[in-house]
């Protein structure tokens, strides 16, 4: 057993659910480890397909409502509760099923480039965000505040802006004569598109994006982001 | 001396409650543009458009200098002078998705309805930036659905709907 190690270990509690926490090496010291707890970056990797599962499977049911997408509040939560390159993990497996798979026809690599990096504007914004006191508040606190909603939904807001002008941006780059008519076109063109997809996504990061980070936070599942050893 | 955090300042929520208003109202602004360039003539006045169905099987057919109020979007017109079939699942803003046109359908994701607008000064044809719900006509304005089975879903790669036609990636203003 490596008793000694500081890598993060993890260790299971059975209660009436399983419930995997990445321990330090001091508490693994006080609690034997289960031999058959997979090392941490099997569970990495099972958490970002369960996150890509929900991923693809609500946009699959959400393909009658464009733009109105749970994906991208899931990506955001994925980087908030387990670390960036989580994040940019569910983004990228996602769009790399759903670019090419998808009954609205599939988007090319040069497309599929930029829907991808756009997608990683989220995992970015839950990352980013779970280092500010806010993230701290809101783990630390007892009672829900409404201000969390306001904060969460606002980055919610300007990562989809940033993900909507980078998107729109590439849709026209190689459709118009420079860059910047790319831009002014593709803002105005798919400006309806991206009121929708803007207001969508601030009401889903403002109510469920807390919500699931303090039901994390009750189910402990919040000591599975990066930290440095 | 340790300052407080600026999540304890309510002018920090005020700042965050600005940038949510800017931000919507700048889309909206940018919507309310856009209806501005595909913008309508004055009401009641009737104007002549001509439009242009290639069926991708060899057979186009022509609607030359139809008569319609220009207050119409291309969608209205189109829905007048052929059999229209939309998806049955609502769009944004209430746009349609023409599925099919004379009967002729799209029998998988691959091939679809082509909308395209005749660029005068270019005398070419470019694809529509906008769906035909959000074209409003002027006088003298040619447009053309065609069928088609694209390589990809970038327009760059589509045919013009008329055989050897010029193509433009949009049209001069």
């Amino acid at each position: 057993m490596e008793t000694g190690s500081p890598l993060r270990h993890a260790r299971l509690h059975d209660f009436s659910r399983v419930v995997i926490v990445i321990s330090d090496a001091g508490n693994f010291a006080r609690c034997p480890m289960p031999d058959h707890v997979p090392p941490p970056v099997i569970v990495r990797i099972a958490i970002v397909a369960v996150f890509a599962a929900l991923a693809l499977a609500t946009n699959y049911a959400l393909i009658g409502i464009p733009n109105v997408k749970i994906m991208d509040a899931l990506v955001f939560l994925a980087a908030f509760l387990f670390g960036l390159k989580v994040g940019v993990a569910v983004g990228a497996s996602t769009w790399a099923v759903y670019g090419f798979i998808n009954p609205q026809g599939s988007a090319d690599l040069i497309l599929l480039s930029f829907l991808i990096t756009g997608e990683c504007f989220y995992a970015l914004a839950g990352a980013g965000l779970r280092k500010t006191t806010i993230a701290q508040d809101l783990l630390e606190s007892e009672r829900f505040q409404r201000g969390f909603s306001l904060v969460f939904g606002t980055v919610g807001l300007l990562a989809t802006l940033a993900y909507d002008v980078l998107t729109n941006f590439a849709s026209w780059l190689f459709l118009t004569t420079s860059p910047y008519d790319a831009l002014i076109v593709g803002l105005i063109t798919g400006a309806p598109f991206a009121l929708v997809h803007e207001i969508s996504n601030l009401v889903l990061f403002s109510t469920a994006a807390p919500a699931a980070i303090v039901a994390a936070k009750r189910f402990r599942l919040t000591q599975l982001t990066e930290t440095s050893p | 001396m340790s300052s407080a955090p600026p999540s304890r300042n309510p002018l920090f929520y005020v700042g965050l409650a600005a940038i949510i208003v800017i931000v919507v109202t700048a889309q909206v602004a940018a919507m309310y543009q856009l209806q501005n360039l595909f913008g309508a003539a004055p009401a009641q006045e009737r104007i002549p458009v001509n439009t242009l169905f290639n069926y991708g099987n060899g057979t186009s057919r022509w609607r030359n200098q139809t008569d319609v109020p220009s207050d119409w979007s291309f969608y209205k017109l189109t829905t007048t002078i052929a059999q229209t079939e939309t998806s049955p699942t609502t769009s944004v803003s209430g746009q349609h998705y023409v599925t099919g046109l004379d009967g002729v359908k799209s029998s998988g994701p691959y091939d679809y309805w082509t909308l395209w607008v005749f660029c005068q000064k270019d005398t070419a044809w470019a694809t529509s930036p906008v769906g035909a719900d959000l074209i409003k006509m002027k006088d003298g304005d040619a447009f053309a659905w065609y069928y088609q089975t694209p390589p990809s879903t970038n327009p760059a790669t589509w045919d013009p709907p008329v055989p050897g036609a010029l193509k433009v990636s949009r049209c001069s203003s």
